[in-house]
C-alpha cells in the first residue's frame, strides 16, 4: 500500500532510474564499440614504401574504405588473420575496400611469406617509416596485429589491437563501404 | 514501500558499477591489452657468486619465446659467458611456426658467469596469447653485482 507522500518520492526516483538505465545502455553500446574504434578524426598524412621500392601516400587511396593492417611475418595472430583479410580484399574489392599491409618487418622476410600467405594487396616494409606509420595512426601499444579503418572521405573510423573475427570485421566494414 | 524503496535505491547504487562491469566486462579471462614493458616486465639483472640472474615477470595471458632470448655483454668488451642452459618452457604448437617454447609467469634465469659483466644487450619476444605479438625488444641494462 503506498502513501501520498511515498508517492511523490517514487516518482522522481523511478526518472533518476531511468535516467540510468539510458545512461547504462548508453554506455554499454559505447564499450561495445570501442573494442575497435576510435573517434571520427581525419588521417594524417602517411608515406609507405612498398617491396619494390616504390613511394605510396595514403592519400592515394581517398574515396575507397581503406583497412591499414600492420602485421609481421614474427606475429602469430597477424598470420592467422591473414587469410580471413585476403577473402574480404576479394569480395568486397569491387564495393571499395582497400587492405593495405605495411609489415613491422624485415622485407626479406615479408617477400619471402607473400606466397605462402596469398596476399594480393599492397604490403609495405621499412621498419622505420612503417613504426612511424602506426604512431600517427594511433597506436599506443606497439604491438601487432594493428587494425586502422580509414573511410572513403579520409576519416580514421576505427582502430584496433589484435586479429578480428570474421562476423566482427564485417560488420565494422559494412556500414563504411562507399 | 519500504522494501520496494530498499530495493530501489539498491539499483540506484550498483547501476554505475554494473554498467561497467556489465556483458562487456573482459577480466579476467581477457585482461587488458599492455605495452610491452609491462607485458613483459624485464627484472633488474643480478650478478652473484659467478651467476648471472635474470628475469621477467609477465603479465597473465602473456609469454615469452625461449628461442628468441639473446644475451651479449656490452661492457667489458671481449667477455664471453659461457653458454646458457635455459629451462624447458611450455610446448606450443604454432601452424605457421611449428612447436615452439614458451615461459609464462615468472622467470627466472641463472646463467654461470665466472666473471661479472657490467653491461648487457638483451633481446627478447613475446605475446598475449592469441592477441598480439609485440616486436622484438632490446634493452641494454647495467648489472647489479655486490660491492668488492
Amino acid at each position: 500500500m503506498t502513501t501520498p507522500a511515498s508517492r511523490r518520492w517514487l516518482r522522481p526516483a523511478l526518472f533518476v532510474l531511468a535516467g540510468l538505465v539510458a545512461a547504462a545502455a548508453g554506455l554499454w553500446f559505447q564499450q561495445r564499440t570501442t573494442a575497435a574504434s576510435a573517434a571520427v578524426e581525419a588521417a594524417p598524412e602517411l608515406v609507405l614504401t612498398t617491396l619494390d621500392g616504390e613511394r605510396r601516400r595514403l592519400a592515394e587511396y581517398r574515396g575507397q574504405l581503406v583497412l591499414v593492417n600492420f602485421w609481421a611475418t614474427w606475429c602469430a595472430p597477424c598470420l592467422k588473420e591473414i587469410p580471413l583479410l585476403v577473402k574480404l580484399q576479394a569480395e568486397y574489392a569491387g564495393r571499395g575496400l582497400q587492405l593495405l599491409g605495411p609489415a613491422l618487418d624485415d622485407p626479406v622476410a615479408v617477400r619471402n611469406a607473400l606466397p605462402r600467405l596469398g596476399i594480393r594487396y599492397p604490403v609495405f616494409a621499412d621498419d622505420r617509416e612503417v613504426a612511424a606509420a602506426m604512431t600517427a595512426l594511433g597506436d599506443t601499444l606497439g604491438a601487432l596485429p594493428y587494425s586502422v579503418l580509414i573511410d572513403a572521405g579520409g576519416r580514421i573510423v576505427a582502430r584496433k589491437h589484435g586479429e578480428f573475427e570474421e562476423a566482427e570485421l564485417r560488420a565494422l566494414l559494412e556500414p563504411h563501404l562507399p | 514501500m519500504n522494501r520496494l524503496r530498499r530495493d530501489l535505491l539498491l539499483v540506484l547504487a550498483t547501476l554505475p558499477a554494473r554498467a561497467l562491469a556489465g556483458p562487456f566486462d573482459r577480466s579476467p579471462a581477457t585482461p587488458e591489452l599492455l605495452p610491452v614493458d609491462e607485458a613483459l616486465r624485464l627484472q633488474p639483472v643480478l650478478w652473484r657468486a659467478g651467476e648471472l640472474w635474470l628475469g621477467w615477470e609477465l603479465a597473465p595471458g602473456c609469454y615469452l619465446y625461449r628461442d628468441k632470448l639473446q644475451i651479449e655483454v656490452i661492457e667489458p668488451a671481449g667477455l664471453v659467458l659461457p653458454p646458457a642452459v635455459l629451462p624447458p618452457g611450455e610446448r606450443l604448437r604454432d601452424p605457421h611456426f611449428g612447436e615452439v617454447e614458451v615461459w609464462r609467469g615468472s622467470v627466472l634465469l641463472r646463467r654461470p658467469a665466472p666473471q661479472a659483466p657490467q653491461r648487457l644487450r638483451l633481446r627478447y619476444q613475446g605475446c598475449a596469447e592469441d592477441r598480439v605479438c609485440y616486436p622484438p625488444v632490446t634493452r641494454e641494462v647495467t648489472v647489479s653485482a655486490p660491492l668488492s
